[in-house]
């Protein structure tokens, strides 16, 4: 299988607010993951898996240690190149949706496209979000604003939101954290159904051992490694 | 743990957000602080200017049009409690020139006046008798040493204390327009002084009557060398020189003199000489005659004595042209010039049968012989009886000879005859032909006639009924020369003590003045100055307080959470509420506290720019800084309660959401309800169409280049902003709630930002364009110079001279006998045409003048030679033709006189005294719009002279002649009446300096206006940051999703630099309509660069906030908000 993603002693340490030591949140993280394959990282509050998971999409930067997606380290990557790297590549699921609030259902979809990187555009854009929603099972509210819709829609109109420029790689950061068990399994569904459907890499961050369990791999991170399980 | 300390704890947590509404607090407090202290300044300067202006004088005595004894002041003085000083003083204007010709002033107030006077100024020593004279080496008060106050002696400008010439005119027994008054030219007496110094404000020198803060030029003779002069013809008999014409009454060591003190003393020791009354025994029976210094009884004085006994015979004898026989047949000479003749009732003499008929005369021997007439003849009187502007007219009547009279006794000379009141230039001639009657002598004056004359004097060679002589002679001055009464049953005395009695001092023309109370009300300046810099810092009281609440309520809405779990914890929303109040309360105080100190800055820049930049507005006074204790604690209240208001009204919302939307929300509380909203964003557009198409009408039915177009379009270019406002509502609406289209680009992003926040954006936008508006368009208010002069309907009235003389002029400057009565140049002035006015002395209600006008200037015009000219807001002159119910006088007046001068409207009243005391109202029946007219009343002449019969003459002109010969004609004028002290300025001058007045509150307020539209740029730049900091989490998603920083940056400029231009737009639009009429129709003066660069430098302002807020804000990544999830 083509390796998509590896972490090379990845560390991510933070100043200590007494300045002096600085608070170590994980060192030495090493990690393969095909194109394709899924994987989910399960460990206890605060033992660093919404940061790892910030690393990889570039949302942050590693003190020491390499980010390789597809064979390109994005340690390297310039401000701008980071946010195509964001736009193009990486579809980001966060725990709570970050939905704009001013915008309607299909529109919230459409933001990532209108960042200036891709080509779609226009109807063709429209079209494809209608499809996205369609896929998650949202069409029917793709007008309403996130005000008017539950939590559990407003997930999945992240995952759509995530999709819309055909990543090759979804980051779903605690992604059912504030959703019920139905609501939990539906949008777990969802995303091991793309995960299968489009061989999109699904890098998943849970408390949740079912959901560990529906990935194809699972890790740990606690006492700042990061280990299979 | 109590409520309180929370408070501190969150005043000390939150102290960041804290000093910002402190500072916000601080600004509002300064600008009202400070502007109550420029209204405390001004009033104090004024209340100074006024106490030098009277001294240590607390009242006034006048004697309206005549003089009295001076003997009166000691009189007063005998009945008022010790430490009293009563000065007599004599007042009379003059013109001054220098001996070798080098310099002139007229129009200078020449004050008579003795050691007493001086007692009275504001500081003793000071002046020229007091303990200073020696360090100044002045000399000894007295003799020919002369004083000029500060201003004049500056005007006269002489190297070294020199002589001056003094011309003042002598004043007549009666007034110059009355018939047989006299010389038809003034007679001037001269005075070579010399000019001792200059006396300061503290040593009197700026006494004045009138409550004008610039002081007169006035000069200061000492009393007896001015009497000696003045007065030399005026009781021959007596040889008294003794008489003055105003006393000044006050206290100068402690207290004050009372008014009814002051009125009791008065009326205790006027005697009815003071009035100019006489009761004079006749020679030829034992009867006696009440008489007057004015040859005629006026209507007062006539009525009181006929209420005396109605059986008193009233005469009126007048000097006639001729007594002509009708009688071709007769053998007598036909016509005998120059006679006196006498009019009385016939019921009341032995020598006229009861039944004697009005068409019926009585001729003595002496005229009988002359004529040769008889009983039955037909006889023919002939004389001049004084029409408009002492001109001359002829009248003639015919009666029927019924009776002869004996030849009258001789009488020496130096006396005249029972019959004849003293006549000046006729009483006192030697001969016939000394006669200085006012009357051109045209007869030949026969030796018969001067025999007659050396004889008899002015014995009567006629009598008429009474009936006839009154429709014959009756003038404005009086019907009567005399009233005989019988010695068989009264006495002198008794008539004399009851004639006093009948009469008050205000009948007799003597009146007094409350000097110390007008000035106290004068400085009650009709504009309130405290008032006036409010209202023209209204946008930046407005920018302050919106700054102190906006950011308030942000810290109130970061700590929604905070509130929603106070709820939650069981304390009431009113518990909750007084927490964030009372922390309001303690941040205002703080920002109150601050903008008190800062208040003294502003105040003193204000004062500073109105004593320099902005003095048009104040004609040039010099204001000290003054600062009361009560505008600190008022203008601190008021900060701290609006500020208080603010942030009770921009918090108000946040208590109504329930504690747990309170918790979760958190400062995203109030985002808009999009469906709620839908409705009222409809009914915005329908608004703004409405109004849109009320902007068309008033367009299409107001002329750009009308009169009244300013206010016109002001109008609609006000209309226009509101429907901007009301479209910009639909417009936020319909992006974010309205739109069917879906997002295309990321702009569209930015623009559907816009309508989140749909009050914080209304209200910046609003304010920003409702400022933009405003500021630019009172511009268009702003008077241009006046072109032309001539033009009859501009705010010069087509005169383009305007001008005041010291002394009157008493006769027509147009008509051929003026002009050579006063040696004209006839083919100089053909193309001029001088349109005189009668002056009643007030105070000046223009707005050169910063006192309140307690009693306005008055002028007599004819409103026949006004028609046509000025433009009017509100009638026009023939309204003075009207006749008023109650004997009310009707006035023109100057709108802004009218307006903020009087406070007044058109058919308001105001009542004055005329010149027997009595009040009378003159009601405002026209109003002229923006004219050389400003600062006084207009009545109708006949009126005036009516009201004000012994004010003689005419001492303003307005003056129409072409602009080309305009220097030439005034130099020309000023010349040939230098005696006059005639001083004459171009009405285009006269009319810039009072527009600049107007023109500089427009200044101010658009300066000011323009300071708070740049704090207002503040308030958006913390708007925009504001707007940012909430959506640092959107931010932070979009980041994530792949925007990079610098498009979110440009996208979050590009959203709040639209509203900016939404805000400037819609104002310029706006502004740009109301001035139209300016831009387009040339009416009023176009705003030109001030406009553009206020404009240009609102765009940048705004322009750099946005910027600096966004930098701010998005200077770095907004990931990290993601993070802390």
């Amino acid at each position: 299988m083509e390796l998509f993603l590896k972490l090379t002693d990845l560390s991510k340490s933070y100043p200590s607010p007494e300045g002096e030591e600085r608070v170590n949140v994980f060192s030495e993280v090493n990690l393969e993951m095909s194109k394709g394959s899924s994987a989910a990282i399960v460990g206890p509050s605060g033992s660093g898996k919404s940061t790892l998971l910030n690393l990889i999409g570039s949302l942050d930067k590693p003190t020491s240690g390499e980010v390789y997606v597809n064979g390109q380290s994005t340690g390297e990557f310039t401000a701008d190149e980071s946010s195509e790297f964001r736009n193009q590549s990486i579809g980001f699921i966060f725990q709570s949706h970050h939905l704009l609030p001013q915008c309607t259902v299909i529109e919230n979809v459409m933001v990532p496209a209108l960042a200036g990187f891709g080509n779609l555009t226009g109807k063709e854009l429209h079209q494809s979000a209608t499809e996205l929603l369609e896929k998650v099972g949202l069409s029917h509210r793709m007008n309403h604003r996130p005000a008017e819709i539950s939590g559990g829609e407003k997930q999945r109109v992240a995952v759509a939101r995530a999709l819309i420029n055909q990543p090759d790689l979804l980051l779903a950061d605690e992604p059912t954290g504030a959703l019920d068990k139905a609501n939990s399994k539906k949008l777990i569904d969802l995303l091991v159904d793309l995960n299968q459907a489009l061989a999109l890499t699904l890098l998943i961050v849970t408390h949740s051992p079912e959901i560990a369990k529906q990935m194809k791999a699972t890790y740990l991170m606690d006492e700042a490694k990061l280990a299979e399980i | 743990m109590s409520l309180w300390r929370i408070i501190l704890n969150n005043l000390f947590y939150f102290r960041r957000q804290n000093l910002g509404v402190a500072l916000g607090v601080a600004l509002c407090a300064m600008v009202l602080i400070g502007a109550l202290t420029v209204g405390d300044s001004v009033r104090s300067t004024l209340s100074k200017i006024a106490e030098a202006r009277i001294g240590k004088a607390d009242m006034a005595l006048l004697a309206t049009d005549g003089f009295f004894r001076e003997e009166l002041a000691k009189e007063i003085l005998r009945k008022l409690a010790s430490g009293t000083v009563v000065a007599p003083v004599v007042v009379s204007r003059g013109t001054i020139s220098l001996p070798d010709g080098s310099g002139r002033v007229g129009n200078v107030q020449v004050l008579g006046v003795d050691e007493d006077f001086w007692k009275l100024a504001p500081n003793i020593a000071h002046s020229p008798i007091g303990s200073r004279t020696d360090e100044k080496n002045w000399p000894e008060w007295g003799g020919d040493n002369f004083y000029a106050n500060d201003r004049l002696y500056k005007l006269l400008n002489l190297p070294d204390l020199g002589r001056i010439i003094l011309r003042i005119e002598e004043p007549s027994l009666f007034s110059r327009d009355a018939p047989l008054s006299g010389e038809r030219d003034n007679k001037f007496v001269s005075f070579n002084g010399k000019l001792s110094g200059p006396v300061s404000a503290d040593g009197f020198g700026h006494f004045g009557i009138q409550g004008n803060q610039r002081e007169p030029l006035t000069l200061f003779i000492p009393l007896s060398t001015l009497q000696n002069r003045m007065f030399r013809s005026f009781d021959k008999e007596k040889e008294n020189t003794n008489f003055a014409n105003f006393l000044l009454l006050g206290k100068p060591e402690l207290g004050s003199v009372s008014e009814e003190s002051a009125r009791l003393a008065l009326e205790e020791s006027w005697t009815l000489e003071d009035a100019g009354v006489t009761i004079q025994p006749l020679r030829d029976t034992s009867d006696f005659s009440v008489r007057a210094r004015q040859v005629f009884l006026n209507p007062s004085l006539e009525k009181a004595a006929q209420s005396i006994d109605l059986n008193a015979t009233g005469v009126l004898t007048y000097l006639v042209n001729s007594i002509r026989s009708n009688n071709l047949e007769g053998n007598g000479t036909r016509l005998i010039p120059y006679s006196m003749v006498s009019a009385v009732d016939p019921k009341k003499v032995l020598f006229m049968p009861e039944d004697w008929e009005k068409d019926e005369i009585m001729l003595n021997q002496w005229a009988i012989d002359d004529l040769g007439v008889k009983i039955g003849d037909s006889i023919t009187l002939s004389y001049f009886s004084v029409g408009e502007r002492r001109k001359l007219v002829k009248g003639t009547k015919k009666f029927t000879l019924r009776g002869v009279s004996p030849n009258p006794p001789a009488i020496v000379k130096g006396e005249e005859s029972d019959w004849t009141p003293q006549y000046p230039g006729l009483s006192d001639a030697e001969t016939c032909g000394e006669w200085d009657t006012g009357i051109p002598i045209t007869h030949k004056i026969r030796p018969k006639d001067e025999e007659y004359w050396n004889q008899h004097r002015g014995s009567p060679k006629a009598y008429i009924s009474l009936q006839a002589g009154k429709e014959l002679w009756t003038n404005r001055w009086g019907s009567l020369t005399g009233l005989r009464f019988s010695r068989e049953i009264h006495s002198p005395e008794i008539i004399e003590k009851k004639l006093k009695n009948l009469m008050t001092a205000k009948q007799a023309g003597l009146i007094f003045q409350p000097l110390r109370a007008d000035a106290k009300a004068g400085t009650d300046s009709p504009v309130d100055f405290g008032q006036l810099f409010l209202s023209f810092s209204l946008f930046v009281i407005i920018a302050a307080l919106a700054l102190a609440g906006m950011l308030f309520t942000f810290s109130i809405e970061q700590r929604n959470n905070q509130a929603g779990l106070l709820l939650a914890l069981g304390l009431s929303k009113k518990k909750v509420r007084l927490l964030v109040l009372s922390e309001g309360l303690c941040v205002s105080l703080f920002g109150v506290l601050i903008g008190g100190g800062l208040a003294f800055i502003y105040g003193q820049s204000m004062i500073s720019l109105l004593s320099g930049d902005w003095s048009g507005a104040v004609s040039g006074t010099t204001f000290e800084y003054t600062i009361q204790v009560q505008s600190i604690l008022g203008g601190g209240i008021a900060a701290l309660l609006m500020s208080i208001c603010t942030m009770a009204w921009s918090t108000r919302k946040q208590l109504k959401f329930e504690p747990r939307e309170l918790l979760l929300a958190g400062e995203n509380l109030n985002l808009s309800n999009f469906k709620q909203k839908k409705k009222k964003w409809n009914r915005s557009f329908c608004f703004s169409l409405l109004l849109f198409i009320g902007v068309v009408v008033v367009c299409l039915t107001t002329d750009f280049r009308a009169a009244g177009a300013s206010e016109g379009y002001f109008g609609a270019g006000a209309i226009l902003l509101l429907s901007g406002i009301f479209y910009f509502r639909y417009y936020l609406g319909k992006k974010i709630g309205l739109q069917t289209a879906v997002l295309k680009s990321a702009q569209d992003l930015s623009n559907r930002n816009m309508g989140r926040r749909t009050g914080r954006s209304l209200v910046t936008m609003a304010s920003m364009a409702a400022g933009t508006f405003l500021v630019v368009s009172t511009g268009a208010f702003r008077k241009g110079s006046p072109v032309s002069s001539e033009n009859p309907l501009s705010g010069t009235g087509g005169f383009s001279l305007i001008g005041e003389s010291a002394l009157s002029v008493y006769d027509d400057l147009n008509g051929a006998a003026g002009r050579e009565l006063y040696d004209l140049n006839e083919s100089l002035l053909q193309n001029t045409h001088i349109v005189p006015m009668r002056l009643r002395e007030g105070d000046d209600a223009s707005c050169l003048n910063l006192n309140k006008a307690i009693r306005p200037k008055i002028y007599g015009v004819n409103p026949n030679e006004m028609a046509g000219r000025f433009s009017f807001a509100d009638g026009d002159w023939s309204k003075l033709k009207r006749r008023l119910p109650n004997g009310k006088i009707p006035a023109v007046v100057d709108q802004n006189t009218m307006m903020w001068a009087l406070k007044k409207g058109i058919g308001s009243e105001i009542q004055f005294l005329d010149g027997e005391g009595r009040i009378f109202s003159v009601q405002l029946v026209a109003a002229v719009k923006g004219s050389i007219l400003q600062g006084a009343l207009y009545i109708p002449e006949d009126k005036f002279v009516q009201k004000f019969p012994q004010q003689g003459g005419y001492r303003s002109f307005l003056i129409s002649v072409p602009i080309s010969e305009t220097p030439k004609i005034q130099s020309y004028l000023e010349d040939k009446f230098s005696n006059y002290g005639m001083e004459l300025s171009e009405s285009i001058i006269r009319l810039s300096e009072l527009q600049k007045v107007e023109n500089t509150y427009l200044l101010i307020f658009q300066g000011l206006g323009g300071l708070g539209m740049l704090l207002g740029t503040v308030v958006l730049a913390v708007v925009v940051a504001r707007n940012l900091i909430e959506r640092s989490g959107e931010f932070g998603t979009m980041e994530a999703l792949g925007y990079r920083l610098k498009d979110l940056r440009s996208l979050a400029f590009s959203e709040h630099f639209t509203l900016a231009l939404w805000g400037l737009g819609v104002g310029a639009i706006s502004a740009f309509l109301a001035i139209a009429p300016a831009v387009v129709g040339k009416v009023g003066q176009f705003p030109g660069k001030e406009f553009i660069s206020f404009f240009i430098l609102l765009v940048f302002l705004s322009f750099g906030w946005i910027k600096i807020s966004v930098y701010f804000v998005l200077r770095k990544s907004q990931i990290e908000h993601l993070q802390y999830e």
